[in-house]
């Protein structure tokens, strides 16, 4: 009966009965914070198993997707492949007509209708032909199979905002177990000791107690992300609409996919006006206009705080004029990685926008040496868009500023460097270079011929002659060809043939005829933009791409767009023609050997003769344009033009060439479209005509 | 410790006056009602134990049960894993045999075509060009049988109403994913649901925790506290106790039932 005694000897006081209540009730409070942290924990784990199990399925629907988009373009290949039969068999048609065999023709077609009746069945294999919404558009049906794979990915990234919530809510109360177990401790210690220390001890363990029940209640109200799943519908309608912008065949289309995309976020973003990501995605889309500012706030508000969305908003700002706020957040885009490198691109520009050149100079040497440190193909792309591009729309604005232009030269002298010697730091050297000048051929000493600095639509060939001296033959050196300010070739040397001193050129060679525009050159040595000079070519700005055709048969080689449609009719009355797709354009060209004497004059006049009764007999009032000469291959030749309507009702232009030698030889050409479409197709036709050979005129 | 010698013990000098060698009393006979509170006490005492105790054992229980619900989730994520698996690999067969279906219906297409005009120019009496055509009509019959028997499933090839052949996608892949829920476990849904079950029944029993720590503050007043409150305490104490263990039987009955 020890116990007993003591029990007589120390009677429990009003204290004990209160610090026994406490750690009673503390108990209590644990093992309800116990409970909350054991929910929480649960919670936490069926998030982070939702997050799992949707990133599984994503990468499922991603992968099955990609499968069907297979399947899908091989479907497509066919039927492109048919429809191109069905056209082969349509120009072989029109050939035969024109030859006058309409049963050949008759054939012809009846195969070509097999083609299309066999491409309707083949519609039904796939969405992208049969489904009018894609209209054979696979840019927006290549996304749309992958729609189920990003909304999984949405839902992913939810449950995965979702884990964090739980476990952040876990943590906290843990941590309030863990206080209470002090206050438990200190509970107890008090009833260990004497004194006025006692009652410190569990004040100090009630004021903890008080504070984990305050702490609880802020902790079980902190609100776990969560999303309707409309709203994520919609976002991933806007993703898909965002990404097929890069397929889209025209402006049109894709102002239209990039207003659909504006819409779907918008909408995301009314059902869930906390929607971070919609509000990043909305704002890439409106760049350079003031709502992508308040949209990247609004997105780094609702946690899209990354080094992407400050690094972008400092580029709308910058783009808006703002400066100082630009300078901001692109400071906090590259404290948060500074191994992204175009934001430090974009932080030197900024300063010289400010008009801070030494800080530009520092900032650009910071962002070359994160791009020299960079892959390859990255190093690349910072160089030529990250700092290039932006450098020369800013020196377009201040051209005054010098700061900009030597940061232009120095990111070009990388660029040089880069492609001579696979580093951006460019080389010492005793060369120098001096003037270009222009011309369209040189002479057998070298030297320009016709020097100018505007040079004539058709022009095929641009020869830059320049003095130089100092070179030696292990200098590399580098040329860039600018077409409208953009690099149309780059071409790097690694030795020098041209000797100490003299005078050297280089050629700008295009088969077709240099394209029509603004022209710039700059010669590069070891790195160092040595020379650099400017000319204009008229005409205009594209050059179709063409093919070389060669006939042994006919004695004849020319140069036809690659899309035109090629008819090689065999045989004495043969000939070869180029149909252009979709249209009745064509060009058409024939050689016929004569036998027996032959006056040229009065041979072409024959032949312009049958071609003209060949015509009225198609359209009695068929139009003739007086008969011109025309030579064609070096031979004098006749030429007429004429207009008629067709058995569809098209008024037709066309013109007839015809060239006889004195061999008996006939050149014949002629040249056929609708009369509305003729003058757009008359570039082809010339280029055709001025690319032809023959091998025996 | 110290020992005395006997010779070294002092003897009262004499005519010293002794004192009085106190007469012990008699120890009072305890009060009734204090013996009582005493052997009350002890029991407390000892239902507070066995309250710590059964905690202690929900506890294991709670965890327990959490450990089985983890296991399900992982079984639940290697089903997901498995059936994306296997779903990819039958959609990689399925487009196989698509493309050669393709293929074969391309070819078929083409004869039938060619077939109907060869028979028109029979008709028609231009029997060269019919036979010339005839000729087109076997190379791509040819064709089309060389290409369906390439085809790994033919018999999901179909015709129908109008005589169409189709290739019947939903077929292939609701049989072919059938006979692989044969060998393995494809349905993550029925782990995840177990393992829901299990979460649940772990809360609960974290729950049962609350109530015992209930039972145990009661009990603790009922120790502290000597007149009658004291046996309101213990009945509330130990009505909080029953009521946990009825609980927690009746959480663990359920459980059982349900795997069961």
């Amino acid at each position: 009966m020890e116990l007993e005694k003591i029990a007589e000897e120390k009677p429990r006081d009003l204290f004990q009965y209160t610090v026994i209540v406490l750690l009673a009730l503390t108990t209590l409070w644990g093992a309800t914070i116990s409970f909350l942290e054991s929910q929480a924990s649960v919670q936490e784990d069926e998030a982070a198993r939702a997050a799992e199990t949707y990133a599984i399925q994503s990468m499922g629907e991603l992968i099955r997707a990609s499968q069907q988009l297979g399947y899908d373009m091989d479907v497509l290949g066919r039927w492109r492949q048919n429809n191109a039969r069905r056209d082969q068999e349509n120009a072989l048609a029109r050939a035969y007509r024109l030859q006058g065999d309409e049963a050949a023709a008759r054939q012809a077609e009846e195969q070509a209708a097999r083609w299309e009746q066999v491409n309707l069945r083949l519609t039904q294999f796939t969405l992208i032909l049969s489904d009018t919404a894609y209209a054979a558009d696979y840019g927006l049906y290549y996304e749309g199979a992958s729609r189920q794979s990003y909304l999984y990915t949405e839902k992913q990234l939810l449950a995965f905002a979702q884990t964090e919530a739980w476990g952040r809510k876990g943590d906290g109360y843990v941590t309030i177990i863990t206080t209470l177990a002090v206050a438990l401790f200190l509970f107890g210690l008090s009833l260990t000791i004497p004194g006025w220390i006692r009652f410190v001890f569990v004040v100090v363990g009630v004021f903890i107690v008080v504070l984990s029940f305050l702490w609880a209640i802020f902790i079980f109200f902190q609100p776990v992300p969560d999303m309707p799943e409309e709203a994520m519908q919609s976002y991933v309608e806007g993703v898909i609409q965002s990404n097929a912008i890069t397929w889209a065949s025209d402006e049109k289309v894709e102002e239209g996919r990039k207003q659909a995309a504006i819409a779907a976020f918008s909408k995301a973003i009314e059902i869930n006006p906390e929607y971070g990501r919609a509000y990043d995605q909305r704002a890439y889309l409106r760049e350079g206009s003031p709502e992508a500012i308040t949209d990247y706030l609004a997105a780094i508000r609702y946690g899209k705080d990354d080094v992407f969305a400050h690094g972008n908003l400092g580029w709308e700002y910058y783009l808006a004029g703002d400066y100082q706020n630009s300078l901001d957040e692109t400071l906090t885009a590259v404290r948060m990685d500074p191994q992204e490198c175009a934001y430090r691109f974009n932080l030197g520009l900024i300063y010289l926008a400010m008009g801070r050149g030494e800080e530009a100079d520092a900032a650009y040497g910071h962002a070359l040496q994160c791009a020299a440190a960079s892959r390859a193909d990255w190093r690349d792309w910072y160089l030529q868009q990250a700092a290039l591009v932006d450098l020369q729309d800013l020196l377009k604005e201040q051209l005054g500023n010098e700061a900009v232009r030597k940061w232009v030269v120095r990111v070009k002298e990388a660029i040089a460097a880069v492609a001579l010697y696979g580093d951006i730091n460019p080389r010492e050297t005793q060369a120098r270079l001096g003037d270009i000048i222009f011309s369209p051929d040189v002479d057998e000493n070298d030297q320009p011929v016709e020097p100018t600095a505007q040079f004539v639509e058709g022009t095929d060939k641009a020869y830059a002659t320049f003095p130089f001296e100092g070179m030696t033959p292990d200098t590399p050196y580098y040329t860039v060809w600018y077409h409208n300010g953009a690099v149309d070739l780059a071409t790097p040397y690694k030795s020098w043939e041209g000797g100490e001193s003299g005078t050297w050129w280089i050629r700008l060679w295009y088969e077709d005829g240099l394209p029509g525009g603004d022209w710039q050159l700059e010669i590069y040595v070891a790195g160092q933009l040595m020379a650099s000079g400017e000319f204009t070519v008229e005409g205009p700005e594209t050059i179709p791409q063409m093919a070389d055709y060669i006939s042994a048969e006919r004695g004849l080689a020319l140069r036809y767009p690659v899309v035109w449609e090629k008819v090689e009719v065999p045989g004495k009355n043969g000939y070869v023609a180029f149909f252009k797709p979709d249209s009745k354009s064509f060009f058409l060209v024939t050689t016929i050997q004569l036998s027996g004497k032959v006056v040229p004059q009065e041979t072409n006049e024959s032949f312009i003769t049958r071609k003209q009764a060949l015509l009225q007999e198609a359209d009695s009032n068929v139009a003739f344009s007086d008969m011109e000469p025309f030579w064609l291959v070096d031979v004098e030749g006749r030429e007429f033009a004429y207009q008629y309507q067709d058995t569809d009702g098209d008024l037709m232009s066309g013109d007839f060439v015809v060239a006889t030698t004195e061999q008996g030889q006939v050149f014949i050409v002629y040249v056929e479209a609708r009369a509305d479409e003729f003058d757009a197709d008359v570039s082809y036709f010339n280029r055709m005509l001025n690319t032809l050979e023959v091998s025996s005129p | 410790m110290s020992f005395h010698s006997p010779a070294a013990e002092k003897k009262p000098a004499e005519g010293v006056e002794q004192p009085e060698p106190a007469t012990p009393e008699k120890p009072a006979a305890p009060k009734k009602e204090g013996c009582l509170s005493r052997h009350l006490e002890t029991v407390i005492a000892i239902w507070i134990a066995i309250v710590t105790v059964t905690g202690a054992f929900v506890a294991w229980r709670a965890s327990t049960v959490g450990s089985n619900a983890a296991d399900a989730d992982r079984q639940g994520i290697l089903s997901a894993v498995s059936r994306e698996r296997v779903q990819t690999d039958h959609r990689t067969r399925l487009h196989n045999d698509l493309r050669i279906f393709t293929d074969y219906i391309q070819n078929r297409e083409m004869a039938s075509l060619l077939e109907q005009d060869a028979q028109k120019l029979g008709e028609m009496g231009q029997t060269e060009q019919a036979e010339s055509l005839w000729r087109e009509v076997e190379t791509y019959e040819d064709l089309a049988d060389s290409a369906y028997g390439f085809l790994d499933y033919p018999q999901y090839v179909k015709e129908d109403n109008e005589g169409r052949k189709t290739y019947d996608v939903e077929g292939y892949l609701q049989a072919s994913l059938a006979i692989e829920a044969r060998v393995q476990d494809l349905n993550p849904d029925d782990d995840f649901q177990e393992a829901d079950r299990l979460h649940l029944q772990g809360q609960r029993l974290v729950g049962i925790v609350i109530l015992l720590a209930v039972a145990l503050l009661f009990l603790t007043l009922a120790q502290i506290t000597q007149s009658f409150p004291r046996y309101i305490f213990v009945t509330i104490g130990l009505f909080a106790f029953l009521a946990a263990l009825v609980i927690g039987a009746v959480i663990e009955v359920a459980a059982l039932s349900q795997q069961f």
